[in-house]
C-alpha cells in the first residue's frame, strides 16, 4: 500500500517536473535566453541573483512569482537589469503557473542538459 | 486432394487478411515499434515526431503555453513514448523536438507534407491527427486568429478535406459552447471529488490526476471513432472548468 503510494506520490512529481519544463519553455525564452541576454536579461543571471538573494526554495519561489505577477521596478533585485532593458511587462499569469515555473527554474541549472534539452 | 490445396488457400488468404490488418489496427502499439530504434533523427521523421513538431505550432500559436495546455501536452509525451522501447529517452527527445519547433512558424508546411507522406494518405490517421490539433487549440476557450491560422496551414499541407475541417471545427466550437454555463461552486468540488475543506495542493493534485485519467489520448484513439476524442475533450474541460471555478472562488 505505502509502495503504491510513493509510486503515485513519484509519478505525480514527474508531471510537476514536465509542466515547470513545458511552461518556462513555452513563455519565458520568448524573451529571456536560458544562456544570453537578448531582449532581457539571461536566465542564468536571474537564477543567480534570486539564489544570492533567498536562501531557500521557499522565498525564491515566493519572491519571484510575487514579483513577475505585478512587475514594480522599486522592488526589483536587478535594478541594472531594469535600466538596460526596462520593466518586464506584466502578464496575466496565475499565481500557481508563476510557483510552478519559479520553482523549475530554482531547480534547473540551464548550463548542463536538463529537460527538453536532452543531447543529440 | 484439390479440396485440400483450396484449404490451404483460403487459409493462407485469411491469414495474409489477419495480418495486414493487425498491422493497420496496431499502428502505435508497443508491438509495432518494438524494432524502432529510438534516436533524434528516426523520432523527428516518424509520424508520432512530426505529429509533436506540429503540437508545438499550435500551442504556441496564441503566443504563449498555458497551464492546461501544458498539461495535456505533458500527458501526450508520456502516451507516445509508453509505446517505444525506451521511453524514457523517447520522453527526452520528444521534448527537445517541442521546444525546437515552438520556436519556428516558417517550417509548418513542410512539416505537415512530411507527416502526410509518412501517413501515405491514409485519412483515417490524418483525421485523428487533425482532431487532436483542434482540440488543442480549443484548450484554453478559445480559439485565436494566430491558432486559427496555423491550423488552416496545416490542413491545407495535409490536402484535408475542407468540409471536414469545418465539420470537427463548428463541433468543437459547439461543445465548448455547452460546456460554459451551468455549474456551482458545489458541483465544482464534486467534478473533482475533493471537499471545500480541502485545501489548495490537495485539489490541485485531484485536478492533474483527473486531467491525466480523462484526457484525449492520441494512442488510445486510434481504433476508436470521433465520438472518442469529444468526450475526452468535453471531459477535460470541464475538470479544468472545476478547478477554475474553485481557483477563482479561493482568491
Amino acid at each position: 500500500m505505502s509502495k503504491a503510494l510513493l509510486l503515485l506520490s513519484f509519478a505525480l512529481s514527474l508531471n510537476a517536473a514536465d509542466m515547470g519544463s513545458l511552461l518556462f519553455h513555452g513563455n519565458c525564452t520568448t524573451c529571456h535566453y536560458e544562456l544570453e541576454d537578448k531582449s532581457a536579461p539571461a536566465m542564468i543571471k536571474v537564477r543567480q541573483r534570486y539564489r544570492a538573494a533567498f536562501g531557500n526554495k521557499k522565498e525564491f519561489v515566493k519572491y519571484m512569482s510575487e514579483w513577475v505577477s505585478h512587475p514594480n521596478a522599486a522592488a526589483s533585485i536587478m535594478q541594472d537589469a531594469v535600466e538596460k532593458y526596462g520593466l518586464m511587462p506584466e502578464l496575466a499569469f496565475e499565481k500557481d503557473v508563476l510557483q510552478e515555473i519559479a520553482s523549475y527554474i530554482y531547480e534547473t541549472d540551464f548550463r548542463k542538459t536538463h529537460e527538453g534539452h536532452s543531447l543529440r | 486432394m484439390g479440396n485440400i490445396i483450396l484449404f490451404a488457400l483460403l487459409a493462407a488468404v485469411f491469414y495474409y487478411i489477419f495480418k495486414s490488418y493487425n498491422r493497420y489496427t496496431e499502428a502505435y502499439s508497443q508491438e509495432a515499434f518494438k524494432n524502432f530504434t529510438v534516436s533524434y533523427e528516426s523520432l523527428k521523421n516518424s509520424e508520432l515526431g512530426l505529429f509533436v513538431a506540429l503540437v508545438a505550432k499550435v500551442a504556441k500559436a496564441d503566443g504563449h503555453v498555458d497551464a492546461l495546455e501544458a498539461q495535456l501536452v505533458g500527458a501526450m509525451f508520456d502516451d507516445i513514448s509508453a509505446v517505444f522501447p525506451e521511453p524514457a529517452k523517447t520522453k527526452e527527445i520528444l521534448k527537445q523536438i517541442f521546444n525546437e519547433e515552438k520556436e519556428r512558424s516558417d517550417n509548418i508546411q513542410q512539416i505537415a507534407h512530411a507527416l502526410s507522406q509518412a501517413l501515405k494518405r491514409n485519412t483515417v490517421q490524418q483525421e485523428q491527427f487533425m482532431g487532436f490539433l483542434i482540440q488543442l487549440a480549443f484548450a484554453d476557450g478559445e480559439v485565436t486568429q494566430s491558432e486559427e491560422d496555423v491550423l488552416a496551414t496545416i490542413a491545407e499541407a495535409l490536402a484535408f478535406d475542407p468540409n471536414k475541417y469545418h465539420a470537427i471545427f463548428d463541433r468543437f466550437e459547439q461543445m465548448m459552447k455547452n460546456v460554459q454555463p451551468k455549474a456551482t461552486l458545489e458541483d465544482a468540488y464534486k467534478v473533482l471529488g475533493v471537499s471545500k475543506d480541502d485545501d489548495m495542493n490537495t485539489i490541485k493534485k485531484a485536478y492533474r490526476k483527473l486531467v491525466r485519467q480523462y484526457h484525449p489520448d492520441i494512442i488510445k484513439s486510434q481504433n476508436k471513432g470521433e465520438e472518442y476524442l469529444k468526450e475526452a475533450t468535453a471531459k477535460t474541460q470541464e475538470i479544468n472548468q472545476a478547478y477554475e471555478m474553485i481557483k477563482k472562488a479561493r482568491g
